[in-house]
């Protein structure tokens, strides 16, 4: 964290005003929103709730998974094969 | 007597079936077993009950935890809310917005009255400068306007990542609140019933 973070997160207002740092870390809240849209989602579908951690941590990852994966692919479409088609 | 199917449901008195009164020369006694025991395994169907999404709305997992399904309505509650509180923590009040961002909205109000107090709140807090003051908005290029005719924003207003994040999670929100409050209708109670503990105490 760089210096000049810290005064903008000791004087941040929580839920008033915007975390600070988010606009830099953005990315990173995709593992919360991941995490607790695959709790909610296997609180309705478990059919035994002894399942309900190992199902809700493995969504977790394959949601993960699966936006890396889309990423990974974009970028490749976007950076190397567009790229290679001829300008005209 | 032959086994006859009921379309996926039965009737609690199908329990009751007699194997000894199975016609086996209709019905191999195995193939009997088996469809006797899928009918034992099957769910029957809750008919949907309105009062328990309704409750679903007015505070996530109240409806399952009001069915009977303690333990699911605190998961499901946890999730949803977890991810308004992410919401509002990334992107602060401004990301709950009933006139600026009316279609974010319409979906971010399936979360329940939170949603609601939050654009409140944020009206009363944000909006009105009570909060934080307020300043001079962008004038669009080649725009006159009288300096004091510029329209005023909260200088806690969220902007790019943090504004898109935050409206997007209480989003979510909104729309997980739906499914957990369409299970609620039809969720049946988990907990054990009466002759289940009795059974228990005795053993």
């Amino acid at each position: 964290m760089s210096n000049s973070l810290l005064p903008t997160i000791l004087a941040w207002t929580p839920i008033l005003e915007p975390a600070p740092g988010a606009a830099q870390w953005w990315w990173a809240l995709s593992i919360p929103m991941a995490f607790f849209l695959a709790m909610a989602y296997k609180a309705t579908r478990v059919t035994d709730i002894a399942d309900f951690w190992p199902s809700t941590l493995k969504m977790t990852a394959q949601i993960l998974a699966a936006m890396v994966g889309i990423a990974v692919g974009l970028a490749l479409l976007i950076q190397v094969l567009l790229p290679m088609l001829p300008a005209e | 007597m032959p086994l006859r199917t009921h379309q996926g449901k039965w009737k609690p008195a199908a329990l009751h079936c007699d194997l000894s009164r199975i016609d086996t020369t209709q019905v191999p006694i195995e193939g009997a077993c088996q469809t006797l025991a899928r009918f034992m395994s099957d769910t029957p169907q809750q008919p949907f009950r309105p009062l328990f999404a309704l409750l679903g709305w007015v505070l996530p997992g109240l409806g399952q935890w009001s069915a009977g399904a303690r333990k699911r309505g605190i998961l499901a509650g946890v999730g949803v809310i977890g991810l308004f509180l992410s919401g509002l923590l990334v992107g602060g009040l401004d990301c709950v917005d009933s006139t600026e961002d009316r279609l974010w909205f319409a979906g971010q109000v399936g979360a329940g009255p939170l949603v609601i107090a939050a654009d409140m709140a944020n009206s009363y807090y944000l909006k009105s400068g009570r909060a934080a003051p307020l300043i001079a908005s962008a004038v669009p290029y080649g725009t006159a306007m009288n300096p004091e005719d510029v329209p005023k924003i909260s200088s806690f207003k969220g902007l790019a990542h943090s504004n898109e994040f935050g409206t997007l999670l209480v989003f979510l929100a909104g729309l997980m609140n739906i499914v957990v409050l369409l299970d609620a209708g039809i969720r049946q109670s988990e907990a054990p019933s009466r002759r289940a503990v009795d059974a228990r105490g005795q053993a």
